[in-house]
């Protein structure tokens, strides 16, 4: 019980992050409590706020959401039932209705200084295009294309390309996903292993796993290597050839592969 | 094509709401053109999610082109529904009559007309650092390629979206089709999901989001017109400084305005919140009769039942937060100084959480005993 009331306490710790809003929004009820005269206003900003915050504090809910709703990860989007913006705001304006341009700055100067900017400029980066996805990334997909109609082609790309490339083009798969690569996700997966968090790319070992005839069609055809990569040999003695570069990237196309692809569908309607 | 692109846009984004929106509010007393705008989102929401979950469960590879044969019509059918009822109950006059008279008094303030200019300058500047920068977030790589794929291949989630294998149906996501709404809108705006996801979206759920913050301060602010302009203001500030940590909702609505879970935040709870204080208005009123009171909860029943749309998580907060405003309105009882538990808010905020135990018990249903087994 002890430590449900911790977990409690910790998740509003956390939400509260490194700004005052959480502080804003208690002085705010405190305030409305205090002068709130309307029925309706303290209906909707003092009493359901209260009653929603003592369900969330409550040990027992708490207990019921990690057991049969959701991961404790997720307990703090309990708090959004908690109207923060729109009660600290209304105390605002009725704080300042007696001199409202001075008393507008004020609260504009209040919450600057108690929040944290959104887009700051280690969190955020300049869009390159209207996907919000890095341009090479979109140049190396155009490149990755199928010789034979109808047949996905699965790529092998880097960590960094990992989560855009798809959102650009679904019609290419990846070897390992995101699964792979998040740590606390726990999962292992021997493509990543290999192709991305070995020091040196062994290409025999690389090409032995995504060119294995139990892959059938799903062999890999495209490989993007970072300008850099240590790699234990050049990938063009084994058969790739390199199509394109871009942003840092090259990518290697696989002949044999495709040549395994078009051996598995010969006589198939694919071949036709 | 970019000028479809624009007009669909604009029908899909503007008008259908509006007239969607306007087929439920119009028969209130309590009533607005932004608070229909806002609902009629809600309510396209219910009629989508009606269609496509359905289809989802049923269909060979869970077809999407289903989805855009059957929604379409549903909606236009609903839209047409809007516009009769809207003329024929004065509600579009009344609203014409209302917006005139709030824009003469913003125009005759000078005070009133810098505040609201700055709001509009504060908003566009939201919409242009949303546009121009990029917040990372991984989960783009399920939600966002979960509508492309739909757009691409129509079929709705028959594959893993980080590898495109083929996959069993997820149901705790599945049932969420707020990426089928998008991949939908994608398809008959002729628009790449992912760019309508980080370059269209955020112009539309930004300022919905404000109009629903708004519409909440303009009835909390009632009869102090003059600040709503500072309320509004005062919001954007907040939003724009609100990223305090990773888990406000000001900050799921800027770094991933497009996911269900900001819409949940930051317009469905907040539309909550707003529909409960106008029932709060009809249960606390003598002059109101059983039957206005009974269509105020009917909002609340379609606020519920839109939930299921966006995460089946918003569909637990709206049932708490429902429930609980009904029992305060019972403990409030009716008129001023009058102490006495009615039982008919609890029994009817109860009654409206219908839609979400039926969305909970077919997530329970295909979780414990699989998908088509």
């Amino acid at each position: 019980m002890v430590d449900n009331i911790k977990d409690v306490f910790r998740v509003i710790w956390e939400f509260r992050g490194s700004g005052f809003l959480l502080v804003l929004y208690v002085a705010a009820l405190i305030y409305l409590f205090i002068t709130e005269k309307n029925k309706k206003t303290r209906f909707l900003l003092c009493y359901l706020p209260l009653l929603l915050l003592l369900i969330y504090l409550c040990p027992v809910y708490y207990r019921i959401y990690v057991l049969g709703i959701d991961a404790v990860g997720t307990y703090y989007r309990n708090l959004w039932m908690i109207p923060v913006a729109v009660t600290v705001v209304y105390a605002a304006c009725r704080a300042i209705s007696a001199h409202r341009i001075i008393g507008g700055v004020i609260v504009c100067a209040v919450l600057v200084l108690c929040g944290k900017f959104t887009y700051s400029a280690a969190e955020s980066v300049r869009a390159e295009n209207a996907y919000h996805i890095p341009q090479y990334v979109c140049e190396l997909a155009d490149e990755m294309t199928q010789e034979i109609e109808g047949v996905e082609v699965y790529a092998c790309v880097p960590l960094e390309m990992l989560f855009y490339l798809r959102q650009y083009d679904t019609g290419i798969c990846l070897l390992y996903g995101r699964e792979a690569v998040e740590p606390v996700w726990g999962y292992y997966d021997e493509y990543y292993e290999t192709y991305e968090l070995a020091e040196t790319l062994d290409w025999d070992k690389m090409l032995d796993l995504s060119r294995s005839p139990e892959r059938g069609i799903g062999v890999v055809t495209y490989f993007v290597v970072p300008e850099g990569r240590d790699m234990d040999s050049d990938p063009e003695d084994h058969g790739l050839i390199r199509v394109a570069d871009s942003g840092g990237y090259i990518l290697y196309k696989d002949t044999v592969a495709i040549e395994h692809i078009k051996e598995v569908l010969k006589d198939t309607l694919y071949m036709k | 094509m970019i000028i479809l692109q624009i007009l669909m846009c604009i029908l899909l984004f503007a008008a259908a709401p509006l007239c969607m929106g306007m087929a439920v509010v119009s028969g209130l007393k309590v009533r607005s053109l932004p608070f229909a705008y806002a609902f009629g989102f809600l309510v396209m929401m219910v009629s989508f999610e009606i269609v496509t979950v359905p289809i989802l469960l049923l269909t060979e590879y869970a077809n999407f082109h289903y989805v855009i044969y059957i929604y379409t019509p549903i909606m236009l059918a609903i839209c047409v529904f809007g516009v009769i009822r809207s003329l024929k109950s004065g509600f579009l006059e009344e609203a014409a009559r209302n917006l005139n008279n709030a824009l003469a008094r913003i125009v005759s303030s000078r005070e009133q007309l810098v505040v609201w200019i700055l709001a509009g300058a504060v908003l566009i500047v939201i919409l242009v650092l949303t546009l121009t920068r990029v917040i990372f977030d991984g989960d783009d790589a399920y939600y966002v390629v979960q509508s492309l794929i739909a757009q691409q291949k129509g079929t709705m989630y028959s594959s893993n979206p980080y590898t495109g294998r083929a996959a069993a149906i997820d149901m705790r996501h599945a049932l969420a089709v707020f990426p089928m709404w998008i991949a939908y809108v994608g398809t008959v705006s002729h628009i790449h999901a992912t760019v309508l996801c980080h370059s269209v979206l955020p112009v539309v759920f930004i300022p919905l989001t404000l109009i629903v913050y708004g519409q909440t301060g303009a009835f909390l602010l009632k009869d102090k017109k003059e600040l709503t302009g500072y309320f509004v203001l005062f919001i954007e500030v907040f939003i724009l400084f609100g990223r305090v940590s990773l888990y406000t909702p000001e900050t799921f609505l800027i770094a991933r305005t497009w996911q269900g879970k900001s819409v949940a935040a930051n317009v469905l709870l907040p539309m909550t919140f707003l529909v409960l204080w106008v029932v709060y208005t009809y249960e606390s009123s003598e002059d109101a009769g059983l039957k206005d009171i009974r269509r105020a909860w009917i909002l609340v029943a379609i606020i519920n039942a839109s939930a299921g749309i966006f995460s089946s998580l918003a569909v637990v907060l709206t049932c708490v937060i429902q429930v609980s405003g009904g029992v305060i309105m019972s403990v409030l009882g009716r008129g001023p100084g009058k102490f006495k538990i009615r039982w008919r808010p609890v029994l009817y905020s109860c009654l409206c959480c219908i839609p979400g135990f039926v969305y909970m018990l077919l997530y329970l249903y295909y979780t414990y005993f699989g998908w088509r087994s």
